[in-house]
């Protein structure tokens, strides 16, 4: 069974030096956050404290005395647990009278963070360039006869700005621009790897209706607590979104993008395709 | 050979939005977002006529350039297109 890609959240114990991912969904959160503290307990025994790794969109966001960090303090110190910043200010110590309390309070940061970042607004998106100047050209004349055809100017993308996107980041603070600059160069290589140092052509064309995804029903807080950790996590709910568009009621029209040799390579750069009825509406620019 | 290698390495990073969602590649030219004046609602348009029309049209075969970290705000680049903060050439 292929997962798909997640989002991570690194929490590291004291006990072992290999970070552990967590990721972010809710549902999926409890169960990774209870093998952390699997192998909590004998970092417990020798008195060593638990490191949550803060996310970089987080840094600076949680910080000490930060008000969104005041927050999530109270209800730790409530339960025992003592929690301050790493020097770097990249983890969170956390020390605690028992296991369960200091596996309580990683579940409790892991989900906060969680819901902070997907308040944060999107700054940034990977993309890919559709800047050739003859399917700029191309382009402008197609959108003038789609213009001459009723559809109003302004729904059209500019030529100009036409792209693929590969994924939306949020990165509020200077660290997190910094990190995924320097991400940005360390992945070259890996790249030119990926696609076999020859040149990647896609196929640019047959216009597309964008429709809805639908949504999962997002767990709370207290669903999780309740969530028996170690058990697998039911399948989230899916619940319809309203208003799904229909070609005379469209609300983002796309042309397909597509490698031209078909060696797959253009895929293990970007991502995997997925089938259209799981098209997802936010990733649309 | 890792599968979908800039979404894995931005996600492990915890860096990445909307990581465990899929992604769908395909290149919008509308989109009712851009609209200026918005009431109540994204107002939507009727491209029936231009989905039936423009099903099978091909712009050709263009080679990728580069991977950009792309600003949704800001200036743009001299060409118009959005100001990045790190690029990745391809071959």
């Amino acid at each position: 069974m292929s997962a798909p890609s997640p989002s991570f959240v690194l929490v590291r114990t004291a006990a072992t030096s290999t970070p552990y991912r967590v990721r972010s969904s809710p549902s999926a959160i409890a169960a990774a956050a209870a093998t952390v503290i699997d192998v909590a307990p004998s970092a417990q025994r020798q008195g060593e404290p638990t490191l949550f790794a803060i996310p970089a969109s987080l840094r600076g966001v949680w910080a000490p005395e930060s008000p969104a960090w005041s927050v999530q303090l109270k209800p730790l110190e409530s339960k025992g647990v003592s929690a301050s910043f790493s020097s770097d200010g990249r983890h969170i110590v956390l020390n605690g009278p028992s296991t369960a309390a200091v596996r309580q309070a990683v579940q409790q940061l892991t989900f906060a963070a969680g819901r902070l970042q997907e308040k944060q607004p999107l700054t940034h998106f990977l993309s890919l360039p559709l800047q050739h100047p003859e399917l700029v050209d191309k382009l402008s004349a197609w959108m003038d006869g789609v213009e001459a055809k009723g559809i109003d100017g302004e729904v059209l993308v500019k030529p100009a700005k036409f792209h693929v996107t590969l994924g939306v980041l949020s990165l509020v603070t200077p660290e997190a621009v910094e990190q995924a600059t320097q991400l940005m160069q360390t992945i070259g290589a890996e790249v030119y790897d990926t696609l076999q140092t020859r040149t990647c052509l896609v196929k640019v064309g047959g216009l597309r209706l964008m429709t809805n995804a639908k949504e999962e029903k997002k767990n709370n807080w207290a669903d999780m607590m309740e969530e028996d950790a170690r058990k697998e996590p039911p399948p989230p709910q899916q619940t319809p979104r309203r208003d799904e568009p229909t070609p005379d009621r469209a609300h983002v029209v796309y042309f397909d993008v597509v490698e031209a040799d078909g060696s797959g390579r253009f895929r293990a750069m970007c991502g995997k395709q997925h089938p259209d009825d799981l098209i997802r509406i936010y990733l649309c620019l | 050979m890792s599968v979908d290698l800039v979404r894995k390495r931005f996600a492990e990073q915890g860096l990445l939005r909307e990581a465990d969602r899929p992604l769908k590649i395909h290149a919008t030219v509308i989109n009712t977002s851009h609209r200026k004046h918005r009431g109540q609602g994204r107002l939507p348009v009727d491209a029936s006529e231009i989905l039936q029309l423009y099903a099978s049209h091909q712009f050709g075969t263009y080679r990728l350039e580069s991977v950009h970290l792309s600003k949704f705000s800001g200036p743009t680049d001299l060409s118009g297109y959005y100001g990045h903060e790190a690029l990745v050439h391809l071959p």
